[in-house]
């Protein structure tokens, strides 16, 4: 049962994070929009794969999977952390 | 025996107050050390744990010998003796070094009714703790602070004592050590400093901001 | 067991001298990478046999909470190592000379510092091993050797410093909590957890505020924050990977070393109470820098404290909401990597502005994907992500 206080603190906590969220978006799309400062050269740098473009898509590929299956071998060392802390799922 | 070199401990918080020579402030960093080392050889003696006398000796070489010999070094290369003073006295200063002590003092006291600590070895070390932050506060020069960050150490140090803190030895060394280091890193970091900021003063570093 | 305690600490105290004193890079890189290499490698087995490498009952010891940190770490420097040659490349100017004999040496001691951290279960230890740290990317954020640099760097030496001081006292008032609990007891984490019924509440409440005080300059969290963000900003891209995605989690491990003491006590519900006023208090600082900031690398440095403010509340409410803490620990170290690297290939000139805008729109389109990826990951994906939480 969430009580009318709980549902304050949610909110403001809610609230917070989508301040965050906008602002992050606000940066991004800044950065798409801005005209390209005089003086840069006019052609792009070639593009190639990199190990910074690897980590990234790696980022993305493996956190997915960890939070829908969670496998044996990293939530079962969570579990017991929890334990130890005097929590139970 | 304790009680009376704290007690000196706490005289050298005074002179701190008002003297303005950066010479003077290493003369209590030495004197400092001294009367910290002299804590744990008279505890050697009340116990006759060796142990003491490793830690005393640690004291006497790294506090004592080792840190303001590399102060010193570091005044005179970037050529500070000539403009030894921090600022201009002022008695504001030594009113708030005093209050800070008498409050310590009090705190203490008033401690040593819940848990068994060392009154007055306690009192100093908090004040030397504070003191040290007043130091960092009031001073320009990123040297002085370094000092008042050592005085904080010294303070911290005497805090161990206070509360009857019982820890290994070799951990007090590895805190002596990582004290060096540290000291040597800022060393290095101020020498840099000079040639960006010629006048070495906290107020220079405002370029970061958002 | 010997094998993987050689792996964890003596492979990288090996690589420490092998690069401080070699004068390859290409060397130095290779030992480096293999250096992270072995450490994945042990703290992988050791995650999925569950086994303690160091005796029971000693000052070092690998618990689960030690190894899956150690798995942030692993995993944070393996990334780091890859990334580097190219870095390094790119750093041809001749006042980045000495920072590039230094960057491998100095990785390789942050990863012995780190995983010394990670390691020992002796709270007086903890504190001459979390210095390590700080005295190890001491040269790594000096990289550009710039006026900012310069300051970023005094400003993090002296203000984390001034943080562990406090963080030694309160130490000292856990050591004056253990003073009933019986001549066996000392500043082990397993024996205070054992004799938490016998540990005088009010020092271990004072040890847990001081602890937090102090340890929060160094996890980045609000209003100790400023000389991480400094530091953060004006580091080159794979050390403000480095300290967003390990650091600041191995910072962490030693709060919630305090607060499993404090869950045993009857101070529990108290260290709670801090722990989500100051993660709330975190978000809200976030939340205001956040929208202000103009420089990218300043916003994902405020970004990093926005994370670790959601991961101190959640272990603050504790329950599920710490099984969330921890996970997002490990996310948010997977995308604080991928942006700060792509964040370092948006800006390859060092001296061109961080200012938001001024080279986005002339880098390849792989690195604006990549970045919106991180972008994504970490401020939209976040909310679907604790639903799986």
């Amino acid at each position: 049962m969430i009580h009318a206080r709980d549902w304050l603190v949610l909110g403001l906590f809610l609230v917070l994070l989508m301040i965050i969220f906008i602002g992050m978006s606000r940066a991004l799309l800044r950065m798409l929009q801005s005209p390209q400062p005089v003086g840069l050269p006019t052609g792009k740098p070639l593009e190639r794969f990199h190990v910074a473009h690897a980590v990234s898509f790696y980022a993305l590929v493996v956190s997915v999977p960890i939070a829908i299956l969670r496998p044996d071998f990293l939530f079962g060392p969570l579990r017991s952390i929890l334990t130890e802390f005097g929590f139970s799922l | 025996m304790t009680n009376a070199l704290t007690i000196l401990f706490c005289l050298t918080l005074m002179y701190l107050a008002v003297t303005t020579r950066l010479s003077s402030y290493v003369l209590i960093l030495v004197f400092q050390g001294i009367l910290v080392s002299g804590v744990y050889t008279v505890s050697f003696f009340e116990n006759f744990s060796a142990a003491h006398l490793v830690i005393a000796g640690a004291v006497l070489l790294f506090r004592t010998i080792l840190i303001p010999t590399y102060i010193v070094k570091i005044i005179r290369d970037l050529d500070m003796e000539h403009r030894d003073q921090t600022r201009r006295y002022h008695p504001g200063f030594l009113l708030q070094i005093s209050g800070v002590i008498i409050a310590a003092l009090l705190f203490s006291y008033q401690f040593s009714r819940i848990t068994p600590v060392l009154v007055i070895p306690l009192g100093t070390a908090l004040a030397g703790i504070c003191s040290g932050g007043l130091l960092i506060v009031r001073r320009r020069l990123l040297l002085a602070h370094v000092i008042g960050f050592l005085i904080i150490e010294n303070g911290l140090f005497l805090l161990g004592v206070g509360v009857k803190a019982d820890l290994p030895w070799v951990i007090e060394l590895g805190t002596f050590l990582d004290l060096f280091v540290l000291i040597f890193l800022m060393g290095i970091a101020i020498n840099h400093l000079k040639s960006h900021f010629p006048e070495g003063a906290g107020e220079d570093l405002t370029t970061l901001h958002d | 067991m010997m094998l993987t305690i050689l792996l964890l600490l003596g492979l990288p105290l090996l690589s420490t001298v092998y690069t401080a004193r070699s004068r390859s890079l290409e060397k130095n890189h290779f030992a480096t990478l293999a250096t992270g290499a072995g450490h994945l490698g042990a703290t992988l087995y050791l995650l999925l046999t569950r086994q303690n490498p160091f005796p029971t009952r000693a000052w070092f010891g690998l618990d689960p909470l030690g190894s899956f940190f150690l798995l942030i770490l692993s995993h944070t420097f393996f990334a780091v190592a890859l990334y580097s040659p190219g870095f390094l490349q790119r750093m041809k100017k001749p006042e980045y000379h000495p920072s590039r004999w230094l960057y491998y040496p100095a990785l390789n001691s942050y990863l012995l510092a780190s995983t010394l951290v990670i390691v020992t279960q002796h709270f007086g230890l903890l504190w001459v091993v979390i210095e390590l740290t700080t005295f190890s990317l001491v040269p790594l954020i000096y990289f550009y050797r710039s006026k900012e640099s310069l300051e970023a760097v005094w400003k993090y030496l002296f203000l984390v410093s001034l943080g562990l001081v406090f963080l030694l006292i309160g130490i000292l008032a856990l050591d004056l909590a253990t003073k009933g609990a019986g001549e066996h007891a000392s500043l082990v984490v397993s024996d205070l957890v054992r004799d938490a019924a016998k540990l005088d509440p009010l020092w271990v409440k004072t040890g847990f505020v001081l602890a937090l005080v102090g340890i929060s300059a160094k996890i980045g969290l609000a209003p100790m924050h400023p000389a991480d963000i400094d530091a953060t900003s004006n580091a080159p891209g794979p050390v403000a990977a480095l300290m967003a995605g390990s650091l600041r989690s191995t910072a962490m491990l030693v709060l919630l070393r305090f607060y499993e003491v404090a869950c045993h006590t009857s101070v529990r519900v108290f260290s709670q109470r801090l722990l989500m006023i100051a993660g709330a208090f975190s978000i809200l600082v976030a939340a205001v820098y956040i929208w202000r900031s103009r420089d990218y690398k300043r916003l994902l440095a405020y970004s990093s404290v926005e994370h670790l403010g959601i991961i101190t509340l959640a272990t603050g409410i504790g329950g599920v909401a710490m099984l969330g803490a921890l996970l997002h620990t490990l996310f948010n170290s997977f995308g604080k990597i991928a942006l700060f690297f792509m964040a370092g290939r948006i800006n390859r000139d060092a001296d061109a502005s961080n200012r938001l805008g001024s080279r986005f729109n002339a880098t390849p389109a792989m690195e604006r994907v990549c970045f919106r990826i991180g972008i994504f990951l970490h401020h939209w994906y976040a909310p679907l992500r604790s639903l799986f939480q």
